[in-house]
């Protein structure tokens, strides 16, 4: 039984690529490379694993297998095949090569041949910067990738500033930290930003440990609406449910899921119960609100201790699922703080561990009886930092950007 | 070294800031506060110590009691430099956006 096979039917089966690209496993394939390819290009194109069928259509020659076990079991197998079959390669190779040349020689060569393969035996990952071949082949992927999803390898977040300054777009296995003061805004913001991704084709979900599933989603629904509804109504149930109804078909007509996951606050969430969800749900892009309310994998009792592994753990997700995890954060409040302004990274109890595992660091501030939000970037590895004002109406959900100072003649504001 | 008067001018504005804040007066000995406002004025000056005590009623300590002022100046001055540091920051970077949207480079 060919286990390229099974792994590309087991994939379709679990509707996991994220096991696969993950892993980097291109290499890997040799007889179903061309197939492995195509279901690569379906999955960014589509953002779903196709039915096996339509891998069926395009391959005729391709024939899948009835599979019952983890996507990760058969590509354990398929990995210990290819490595079986590069290690007798190599020492078969080595034996001749004793015959003419220098112990020494063959032995650097051997060792160098084996510490290529050693990338396939553990989770960490190298590249040789000299390895030009293997660059081109990346920056490849990543503009096939770029083409299929509209100029960025990444989610774009519909924010021209944004965009322009994080031009990789929320990519996979990135880190965002949302970070901002209690009641300012950053839940908004996130969600908007799931909206956005969801808009582009994208299956979004938000845990919320905060927020019942019904309140999020009536936020939600707010915002989709762009001013149809008002966030007030939905809240007193004062809604028309025919004009509801038909506008709910039309706008989720043929469309992805939209996750929302909440604890109801009771029990603990922690990077295992996520990874469950991710692992059920199948999501492109996953929100964690908010970091303080999840707990860590080790149970930790200190504040800081809990926070700094929660952050390394939401990274793991980001990586190993190889999506995009967005992890809400509130500034840390104290006796000094006067919480009138965006926070500032050293503003966060855990300002290492974000300075550490985050791609982008954004603060999010909505000042106090006003319709703005301020967005700045504190960390912003993959561009340029940014601040832009966003003219919010939260209850009718209607958002414009702003590249002035509005607050520029109010000294209570600056 | 500040003058007599000095610290009276600041406690008293202190007290004003506390009857906007809480609407009654806050107890206080100003003969004996007195020798504490004169170190913070010292220390920073006049007009950096009056933004400071204003800038602590801005802050969330509850109460915002004269004394944890005076044991804390420091910190509060620290945090509100960098915050003025980080508005002007702030105030660049949201141009630097603008020529970065408008001008539509990368």
């Amino acid at each position: 039984m060919n286990t390229e096979a099974e792994l590309l039917s087991a994939v379709c089966k679990n509707k996991d690529i994220s096991t696969l690209l993950a892993d980097n496993v291109d290499e890997i394939f040799t007889s179903h490379k061309d197939i492995w390819d195509s279901l690569k290009s379906y999955y960014y194109k589509f953002k779903a694993v196709p039915e096996v069928g339509i891998l069926m259509e395009r391959f005729k020659d391709f024939e899948p297998v009835e599979t019952k076990a983890e996507t990760g079991y058969y590509l354990d197998k398929l990995k210990n095949e290819y490595l079986t079959g590069r290690l007798k390669n190599i020492i078969i190779q080595s034996g001749s090569a004793l015959k003419e040349d220098a112990a020494t020689r063959v032995l650097g060569d051997l060792q160098s041949k084996l510490s290529q393969l050693s990338k396939f035996t553990n989770h960490v990952r190298d590249v040789d910067v000299t390895d030009i071949e293997l660059a081109e082949k990346h920056f490849l992927a990543v503009k096939e990738r770029s083409s299929i999803m509209g100029g960025a390898p990444g989610i774009l977040t519909g924010f021209d500033a944004i965009d322009k300054a994080y031009p990789t777009g929320m990519a996979p296995g990135h880190l965002i930290v949302a970070i901002g003061w209690p009641g300012r805004g950053k839940t908004w913001f996130t969600s908007y930003l799931a909206c956005k991704a969801w808009e582009q084709g994208f299956k979004p979900m938000i845990v919320s440990l905060e927020m019942s599933p019904e309140n999020m989603r009536d936020r939600i629904y707010t915002m989709m609406g762009s001013g149809l509804f008002r966030a007030s109504d939905f809240a007193r149930g004062d809604v028309d449910v025919d004009t509801f109804k038909s506008w709910g078909q039309k706008r989720f007509e043929k469309k992805n899921g939209f996750i929302l996951v909440s604890n109801e606050g009771m029990g603990e969430v922690n990077s295992n119960t996520i990874q469950g969800k991710i692992d059920q749900h199948k999501p492109d892009l996953v929100i964690l609100d908010y970091h303080q309310l999840f707990s860590d994998n080790k149970r930790s009792t200190g504040a800081t201790e809990r926070n700094m592994n929660v952050s390394r753990e939401f990274k793991m997700l980001a990586m190993t699922n190889n999506i995009p995890v967005i992890d809400i954060t509130a500034a840390t409040m104290d006796d000094i703080t006067d919480q009138d302004a965006p926070p500032m990274l050293s503003q966060v109890a855990w300002s290492k561990a974000i300075e550490y595992d985050a791609d982008m660091a954004i603060a999010i501030h909505k000042y106090t009886d006003t319709n703005m939000i301020e967005v700045v970037s504190r960390k912003n590895r993959h561009g340029q930092d940014f601040n832009v004002f966003l003219d919010w109406d939260i209850n009718r959900g209607i958002i414009k950007e702003i590249y002035e100072n509005p607050f520029a003649n109010d000294a209570s504001k600056n | 070294m500040a003058n007599e008067k000095q610290p009276y001018i600041l406690i008293s504005l202190y007290e004003t800031l506390y009857k906007e804040r809480y609407s009654k007066a806050p107890r206080i000995n100003k003969f004996r506060e007195k020798w504490a406002m004169q170190d913070v004025i010292d220390s920073v000056g006049f007009d950096r110590a009056k933004d400071l005590l204003i800038y602590y009623f801005k802050t969330s300590k509850s109460g915002h009691p004269l004394s944890f002022f005076f044991y804390n100046f420091d910190k509060i001055d620290y945090l509100k430099s960098e915050k003025e540091k980080d508005e002007k920051h702030r105030r660049l970077l949201l141009q630097a956006t603008k020529e970065l949207v408008e001008g539509g480079s990368e």
